[in-house]
């Protein structure tokens, strides 16, 4: 599992957290009953406060995305994990904000951005390595 | 709607505490009242321009200054009275370089450095020295700056100190060490729950180490919030307006910021999103997108903030306002 | 993790004792002893008295005067590139201000009596070389202990300077100058003859005065010395005016008055900053 943040991100750090585990969760990088780093590894890797890892995972907790073994650490729990259909919406969800925020923020609007989409990903599938991105 | 900008904050056994600190230098003031509040467990960024008094201020925590007026407290012992008790509860990262004795060998000199430390950790110490990849037979005079620096980080956290000052802590790193330092710092955080100030004005390096911030500028804390307060209040507003729109009175004086012109600007606003929403948008503005600052664009945004804009703060508020800041 | 509050008992101050011992180490960390001693050694190989014709003589002759340098110039040795402007690194230890700064002092002291010490010995086994170890001992108990007290009172005199301030050599030399030349300036053009000399008592007084303390049991000892080693028993002309019980009245006090002085210095807060305006 591999968790990046972004510290001009507008979103807090512990949200990015949960977002990024969430996203491990979906796209099955971690496994039901998986441990997740500890507190301590996390926050070193990432540079960031303890704190703020321990708030992202106790958040994580309440949603039932994971579960504590008491001295064992922070674990996925079973039912959190494996791409249901909830969780790819979430994502989905999350993508599709950042993208619309910055589709207004250069003044497009919703239909251009979809089109532009559905352009991009033709251009993709014929060449991957050039296609989409700039 | 005016702006009310805390610069207090309420907690019960703070790690260090500051009542009206002064000091002045010949004809230079230091400091002017200063009066900070640093929670237990709390990563506290000191943030203002160079001689706003943040070193003037780690030292009088130290007792390393005398403050002319005012007092200072460190988890509950007063400086002044219990000098040496509080330096016995502190990791003390100085601003200086040469801080130490140059013709001490740097083993040596850890060595000086723990006889005074009755925590002293030597596994810790030399786990410390190998990251920060320091040169221990090397004499600590012939150091670069940051070699120095490096050391000077050990000398501070090898004793887990429960409080950490660190002044400018990454004053002459490099990228490298730099980033090692920070994940050294929360590392220390995680182990010990411990307090640290860091002043510095650099905000970006801590952005995910801090969690309170001070502002400090000509020797009074501007603003002093923690970091949840500060996403929730403080906010850019970016706007489509008409041209030479003049904004909204009640909105126009919590403006921190301006920022863009013309058609699209962009305003940093103090208040209750939903509030200045609606009232921009009854004033004529679209407001296209609202986003909570990174810690260095608060910072900057509220060390621009004009002189006495939050001086209203300081008066004793209309009963209009008070109520507005529940 | 535990609370920073439960483990802040864990967290000492350092008390007198300690603080001492580490600046004793430091200073010989620092090697400074060992130069004092190299100084000494090579002024007496300079300075020893060629006439002699035994070794044991020559060596030990001499070094009390040295000594007696020694004690001031080591005072501020003891504090050497750190005044009290740039004493920021040894005042962020875990010791009381006051403590500390005695701390150094009194290691500082220590290292001249171990010094001290080595030169006795040095002096004891030459003499035992030369089979002059029964007249070395006949020295006396008083001259022995006049032979260190004097350097240390020096020692003490220099260290109200160094331990108040960020130039005590140009105070030193300023008052060694001026005041003397202001004196008699004032006694020539304002006639207070009189006035001053009373004034003055305290240095001046042969019973009990601060000069005579020091230098008149030097002065004794080295008669005795020469008595012993180079008259051969012969009849010496130096040293009149040491009155043994007077002057066992005399050195405490002054080495209390001193010390009252330095404790007085130590304790005052000197505000390290105005070199460092610069810093924010």
């Amino acid at each position: 599992m591999l968790i990046t943040i972004d510290a001009s991100d507008a979103r807090a750090i512990y949200v990015q957290i949960m977002d990024e585990i969430k996203r491990a969760v979906v796209l099955g990088t971690v496994k039901p009953d998986d441990p997740l780093p500890s507190v301590r590894h996390l926050a070193s890797e990432l540079r960031v406060n303890p704190n703020t890892v321990q708030q992202a995972y106790r958040e994580l907790e309440r949603d039932g995305l994971v579960y504590v073994r008491r001295g064992q650490g922070t674990f996925v729990a079973p039912d959190g994990a494996g791409g249901t259909a909830r969780e790819r919406r979430q994502l989905a969800g999350m993508v599709a904000t950042k993208a619309l925020r910055e589709a207004y923020r250069n003044g497009l609007t919703v239909e251009e951005l979809m089109e532009a989409i559905r352009d991009a990903e033709t251009r993709w599938s014929e060449d991957p390595n050039t296609g989409g991105a700039r | 709607m005016s702006l009310m900008i805390p610069t207090e904050l309420s907690v019960i056994e703070p790690a260090v505490e500051t009542a009206g600190l002064a000091k002045r230098y010949g004809r230079r003031v230091a400091l002017d009242g200063m009066d900070m509040t640093v929670p237990q467990g709390a990563v506290y960024v000191l943030v203002g321009p160079n001689g706003a008094g943040k070193t003037t201020t780690l030292r009088i925590l130290l007792d390393l200054v005398r403050a002319d007026a005012g007092r200072a407290g460190v988890l509950g012992l007063d400086t002044v009275s219990a000098g040496a008790e509080v330096r016995a509860h502190c990791g003390y990262l100085p601003e200086r370089q040469d801080a130490g004795y140059g013709w001490m060998k740097v083993q040596q000199l850890l060595d000086h450095h723990a006889r005074f430390r009755s925590n002293w950790d030597a596994a810790y110490a030399t786990q410390l020295v190998e990251r920060l990849e320091v040169r221990d037979h090397t004499k600590f005079g012939k150091l670069s700056k940051g070699e120095a620096r490096r050391v000077q980080l050990v000398m501070a956290l090898a004793h887990r100190p429960p409080l950490l000052l660190l002044d400018e802590p990454t004053d002459g790193l490099d990228p490298v060490m730099r980033d090692e330092a920070l994940a050294i710092l929360s590392d220390h955080v995680a182990d010990t729950g411990a307090t640290l100030v860091i002043s510095t004005h650099l905000v970006y390096e801590v952005e995910g180490l801090g969690d309170h911030l001070g502002v400090l500028k000509e020797g009074v804390l501007r603003a002093q919030l923690d970091r949840e307060t500060l996403r929730q209040r403080l906010r850019r507003y970016t706007l489509e307006v008409a041209e030479g729109w003049e904004g909204v009175p009640e909105v126009n004086e919590s403006i921190i910021r301006r920022t863009g012109s013309g058609r699209e600007v962009a305003w940093t606003v103090w208040g209750e999103e939903g509030e200045v929403v609606e009232r921009l948008k009854a004033g004529g503005a679209t407001v296209r997108h609202v986003d909570p600052l990174t810690l260095e664009e608060a910072a900057v945004a509220l060390l621009a903030m004009r002189e006495n804009q939050n001086r209203i703060a300081r008066e004793p508020a209309p009963a209009a306002t008070q109520a507005e800041v529940r | 993790m535990e609370s920073a509050m439960e483990r802040a008992g864990a967290y000492h101050a350092v008390g007198f004792g300690k603080a001492t011992a580490e600046q004793f180490r430091l200073l010989w960390m620092s090697r400074r002893p060992l130069f004092m001693m190299l100084g000494i050694v090579g002024l007496l190989a300079l300075f020893g008295e060629p006439w002699t014709e035994r070794p044991a003589a020559r060596l030990f002759s001499m070094w009390p005067i040295w000594m007696l340098l020694a004690g001031p110039l080591w005072a501020f040795a003891v504090w050497h590139n750190e005044g009290p402007g740039n004493r920021l690194y040894f005042w962020s230890h875990p010791v009381s201000r006051t403590t500390h700064s005695l701390g150094r002092l009194a290691a500082g002291a220590a290292w001249l009596v171990v010094l001290y010490g080595a030169l006795v010995l040095g002096g004891a086994a030459f003499a035992a070389l030369d089979g002059d170890l029964a007249q070395f001992g006949a020295v006396g108990f008083t001259a022995w202990v006049a032979l260190i007290t004097g350097p240390l009172i020096g020692f003490l005199i220099i260290s109200v300077l160094t331990v108040s301030s960020d130039h005590p050599i140009r105070w030193f030399l300023g008052i060694l100058l001026g005041v003397p030349l202001t004196l008699s300036l004032v006694d020539e053009w304002l006639g207070l003859g009189p006035a001053l000399e009373f004034l003055l008592k305290p240095l001046t007084s042969r019973d009990w005065g601060l000069a005579m303390t020091i230098v008149a049991p030097f002065l004794h000892a080295m008669a005795r010395v020469h008595e012993l080693f180079i008259d051969q028993g012969g009849s010496s002309t130096v040293g009149d005016g040491f009155d043994t019980q007077d002057w066992w009245l005399a050195m405490p006090l002054w080495i209390l008055f001193w010390l009252g002085v330095v404790v007085l210095m130590a304790r005052r807060h000197p505000d390290v900053l105005p070199r460092w305006r610069r810093s924010g």
